[in-house]
């Protein structure tokens, strides 16, 4: 178990490496990685949606449920959008029908989460404390942002002077600082994405990968720069 | 010749001095830097602590393996809560390798003793997307014939206590993206309690859905850093807070960087105003 434990994290180790060689330049051992986990990837995601496809219908089908026979017939006629174009027109049916089903899901609901909700959420207790001045701060963000659009529109010279302007200045620094917050957002995950695999080649046994792989770009500088 | 500007400028430099940065809480020491518990996270877990035995929640992973290393650590975290607590739990997947992250989970934490088909279950992966989510809360049992494992639906004693989304007390969703949908299909539809696994990137966004608006009410935590969080509500430190450590010392290198990049601007342009 140990030694497969081992395998498995010099196995890891090399293609955070390979991958990782990138940063000096273009070679095969990144092409080697990049196509493999591509590869993979793919099989992966494929074996899954045949195993789905394969749970979800031939398995109730052959335990008697005939009614499941209809999904299984509609997914068949995606394929024929495959066929010249005048054979492919059966594909719209069970298109049509996703995309049917799909919009009926969403709005039943998308109404209230998106819209009242958050209509209902601007509404907020103006109180003499912390939360308070939050409180007015957002409400006064959301009436800034909303003037800014509006001030943006042919009814922009209705409101481009005075208190109007100061309120859509200030809604645009708001939007500014929420832009740079999420910037700040991305820039944090990015960097948490790469941790497990700095991880893996800093730590023992991966660590023997990282050296041998400096060897490596070590030997092909200094015979690049010979050359 | 090359100059020092053009060796700190250049990105082979950047990127190593970022790995470097990086690798020392991980590979040399941890640097055990503090991390303040924030408000989202607090109520995630105070929301789980109140639940019992009796309870029944879902756990869906929508993430994708590639994410792991931002997402694995608040993962681990709250399966350890979980079990700990003998909350009943149904495990399920609306993408692909959802199910792939939850046993690499259980690789690290172990099932604390919980016994598989009545303490928890391990779902098959739910195609459809949001029409799965639907099909999947109206009749879980109809929807997924099979576990993670191969093994029928029929044979979980858990899936049996089981007919519809109001069967469940608690949503945990794990999301690397935006949660409209699950908020539309969880919490509109089924009145279910949300609770979200965050990544930082879409953290800021996802969060209007929480505190004022009330659609996440059971907490939202954000990716590694909510891990760490809430790591130290456990009172079990792991690798949510060595990452922390590392995330923190990357992100100093990258401030640093920001820094500098923004007076060496401010000095070109005064410069050029002084050649004019």
């Amino acid at each position: 178990m140990a030694e497969t434990s081992i395998v498995v994290s010099m196995i890891a180790a090399f293609m955070v490496v390979c991958i990782a060689s990138f940063l000096y330049r273009y070679n095969a051992f990144f092409k080697f990685a990049e196509h493999t986990f591509v590869g993979l990837a793919s099989g992966y995601l494929i074996v899954t949606a045949y195993q789905s496809t394969i749970s979800s219908t031939i398995v109730p089908i052959s335990e008697g449920e005939i009614i499941r026979i209809i999904p299984f017939i509609l997914g068949i006629l995606i394929f024929t959008t495959l066929a010249p174009r005048e054979y492919s027109w059966p594909s719209f049916i069970p298109i049509g029908l996703m995309v049917g089903v799909g919009i009926g899901l969403t709005i039943r609901s998308i109404i209230f989460t998106d819209i009242i909700a958050q209509v209902k959420a601007s509404f907020i207790p103006i109180t003499f404390d912390i939360q308070g001045i939050n409180n007015l701060l957002m409400s006064v963000i959301v009436l800034g942002i909303m003037i800014y659009f509006v001030y943006s529109s042919r009814m922009s010279e209705v409101v481009r002077k005075g208190v109007m302007l100061k309120l859509a200045t200030f809604g645009r620094f708001a939007m500014m600082i929420t832009f740079g917050v999420s910037f700040g957002q991305v820039l944090l995950a990015h960097i948490s994405l790469t941790l497990a695999g700095v991880e893996k080649i800093v730590v023992a046994p991966g660590i023997y990968v990282t050296a041998i792989a400096v060897i490596i770009i070590g030997f092909d500088i200094y015979k690049h720069n010979k050359g | 010749m090359t100059t020092i500007k053009e060796l700190l400028t250049s990105r082979k430099f950047i990127f190593l001095g970022l790995m470097v940065a990086l690798a020392i809480p991980l590979g040399i020491t941890p640097l055990g830097l503090p991390v303040k518990v924030t408000e989202q996270t607090r109520i995630m877990f105070d929301t789980i602590e109140e639940l019992s035995s009796d309870d029944i929640i879902i756990f869906a992973t929508q993430s994708s393996m590639s994410t792991w290393s931002e997402q694995g650590s608040p993962i681990m975290a709250l399966i350890r809560h979980i079990f700990d607590k003998g909350i009943k739990t149904v495990f399920v997947s609306f993408r692909p390798e959802g199910g792939l992250m939850i046993e690499n989970a259980f690789s690290n934490t172990g099932t604390g003793g919980r016994t598989y088909g009545e303490d928890y279950v391990q779902l098959a992966y739910v195609p459809g997307w949001e029409a799965g989510m639907a099909a999947f809360l109206e009749s879980p049992r109809d929807t997924v014939t099979l576990d993670y494992f191969g093994n029928p639906v029929s044979e979980l004693h858990l899936m049996q206590e089981i007919d519809d989304g109001h069967d469940f007390s608690l949503a945990i969703i794990v999301e690397g993206g935006d949660i409209y949908t699950e908020v539309r299909q969880f919490w509109a539809s089924w009145n279910l309690p949300l609770g979200i696994v965050s990544t930082a990137g879409w953290f800021a966004m996802n969060l209007a859905y929480a505190g004022s608006a009330g659609l996440v009410s059971a907490g939202m935590l954000n990716g590694l850093r909510g891990g760490a969080e809430y790591e130290q509500l456990l009172g079990l430190p792991a690798t949510g807070t060595t990452y922390m450590d590392a995330l923190s010392l990357g992100i100093l290198f990258t401030v640093i960087y920001i820094i500098y990049g923004n007076v060496e601007m401010y000095m070109k342009k005064t410069k050029q105003v002084k050649e004019i």
